[in-house]
């Protein structure tokens, strides 16, 4: 085993000290522990500002108690530390003893969305009459800050309750959520029945007459209202042209 | 890419290290402030807000890119797919200066978070070499190596810090980057004279200068120095730069601030703090 094998396994476990120490066994004990802690630490700082919603909600013991779970199950797989936690969704599904607030995987989803659209490259955002115009019918998608999030539970009411924007949920309906970034800060913004349809159906067809038409489920007002926001919000852009690599 | 035919150096002169809530105060009123380092790592997104403070930074600042996630000192291959993302970093901020650790933070089981220690002897001599010259070819430029803070030594090492420092400048030709703060706390820790090391370190080749803060643990048998960047820059550090800047003249320095990150006001009072100090060692030419 290597120098480095052996240290990582020794701050990974509780007990074994790493071969190669130059200190006795009691202050290599001390020094060791500081190393220990920076990882723990370091990483549960890290997801601490990743889900502060999902801290808000289960609480700050429980959030460290959850976050030492996924750290000792999740090592991340980049230095790149925003995007640390991209498995809390599906871990959390799972996770013993909150069974009964099913729903939190989405709310980790949502905030992922949010980071997720805070780094998301920059666009050109169409106005109406560049959406409107033929020449563009089947070249237009959304915004690559655009986060759509499906869910089973009243996520919209649950997230605003969450986050102090309203009293109380109001709604036991399942809702979905769009995220959008109007020039540097994402919003979650509610969307109506038939709504994540569409959202798909344009990225898919490129055209918001074909994806009016594949969206059954969208009202003609709540249609108006989503494009409005869309439009309001900046989140449609032309598909872009992928550039030749470069050799 | 902003294309800049000559990348403007890094000014003899305080700088800070850079923190997203500092921006509009930094613009507004940068004091004696610079330049400002950035960690690569918090840039690498592709757009957003970051991206748009860098472009506006980078108008009015020298920028300085420290890199935290190399694993100069691992023992395993670089992480292709990371350096070639910090390479288009520096390529389109096109930097004055590029930084990374003597240290390692990458193993099989993925990014431990922490700059990590290595014992100092042949084998991770030539792996730190290899290293380096991979990241100064792929990125097209000199590099500058940061000593660390330390806790611990190593049986198995066979050099001293400076020394094997010097052999790795020999060896690939990088720059050095200075942490005053990290002497301190590891001649703390491991018992030996800070003096004495910056005495035996090869100055000449330092390029910009560390400073930062640091706690006392005495959480467990051992009362220990922790490199926290989480205080302002003690008396000894501050004594310890004027003896460093009495053999390399006049650097970049820097204060360094991670944790319990002040408000802007007394963190430039810092930075001044630096100038004033470098103030001292200003060589006029002849």
């Amino acid at each position: 085993m290597t120098f480095q094998s052996d240290f990582t396994a020794a701050l990974r476990g509780k007990n074994h000290l790493p071969q190669q120490i130059a200190h006795g066994p009691s202050t290599a004990q001390a020094r060791f522990a500081i190393y220990r802690n920076n990882l723990i630490v370091g990483l549960r700082d890290a997801l601490r500002t990743g889900f502060p919603v999902l801290r808000k909600i289960l609480g700050a013991d429980n959030f460290d108690l959850i976050a030492r779970a996924y750290i000792d199950a999740h090592l991340p797989d980049t230095p790149v530390m925003a995007e640390y936690g991209a498995d809390m969704p599906g871990f959390i599904a799972t996770f013993p003893g909150i069974e009964d607030m099913p729903y939190l995987a989405d709310i980790a989803r949502i905030e992922q969305g949010l980071r997720r659209a805070y780094h998301a490259a920059d666009h050109h955002a169409m106005d109406a009459n560049e959406i409107m115009a033929p020449d563009y019918d089947g070249q237009l998608t959304l915004a690559p800050s655009v986060q759509i999030i499906t869910s089973k539970f009243p996520i919209f009411d649950i997230w605003q309750f969450a986050t102090d924007q309203s009293d109380q949920p109001t709604t036991a309906q399942a809702q979905d959520v769009m995220i959008i970034r109007p020039e540097f800060d994402p919003v979650v913004h509610p969307l109506p029945i038939g709504g994540a349809a569409f959202l798909n159906a344009l990225i898919e067809t490129g055209s918001i007459t074909d994806a009016v038409v594949q969206s059954t489920d969208l009202s003609e007002t709540c249609f108006q209202n989503l494009f409005a926001v869309l439009l309001v919000n900046g989140a449609i852009t032309m598909r872009a042209l992928v550039p030749p690599k470069e050799i | 890419m902003i294309t800049s035919p000559t990348p403007p150096q890094l000014p003899h002169a305080a700088g800070v290290g850079y923190k997203a809530d500092h921006f509009d105060q930094i613009m507004a009123a940068p004091g004696p402030v610079k330049w400002l380092e950035i960690h690569a790592e918090n840039y690498l997104g592709a757009g957003g807000r970051p991206k748009a403070q860098l472009i506006a930074l980078r108008d009015r600042f020298a920028l300085s890119v420290h890199g935290v996630g190399l694993s100069i000192g691992g023992d395993r291959p670089l992480d292709q797919t990371h350096l070639a993302q910090v390479k288009a970093l520096c390529d389109w901020v096109q930097p004055a200066a590029f930084s990374e650790h003597l240290a390692w933070s990458t193993h099989e089981d993925g990014f431990l978070n922490d700059l990590l220690p290595l014992p100092y002897n042949r084998t991770t001599l030539a792996q730190v070499c290899t290293h380096i010259d991979q990241v100064q070819d792929t990125l097209g430029r000199q590099m500058m190596l940061e000593n660390p803070s330390s806790y611990m030594a190593f049986s198995t090492s066979t050099w001293s810090e400076p020394d094997f420092i010097g052999e790795i400048v020999r060896r690939t030709g990088c720059a050095l980057l200075f942490d005053v703060n990290n002497v301190f706390v590891s001649a703390a820790n491991l018992g030996f004279n800070p003096q004495a090391y910056i005495e035996a370190y090869p100055l000449k080749y330092v390029r910009e200068i560390h400073l930062a803060g640091h706690h006392e643990d005495n959480s467990h048998d051992a009362t220990l120095l922790i490199d926290s960047h989480s205080a302002p820059v003690c008396a000894q550090v501050w004594a310890l730069l004027d003896q460093v800047l009495h053999y390399t003249g006049a650097q970049p320095v820097l204060i360094e601030r991670d944790n319990d990150i002040p408000a802007w006001p007394s963190l430039r009072a810092e930075a001044q703090k630096a100038q004033n100090a470098l103030a001292q060692h200003m060589r006029v030419p002849a």
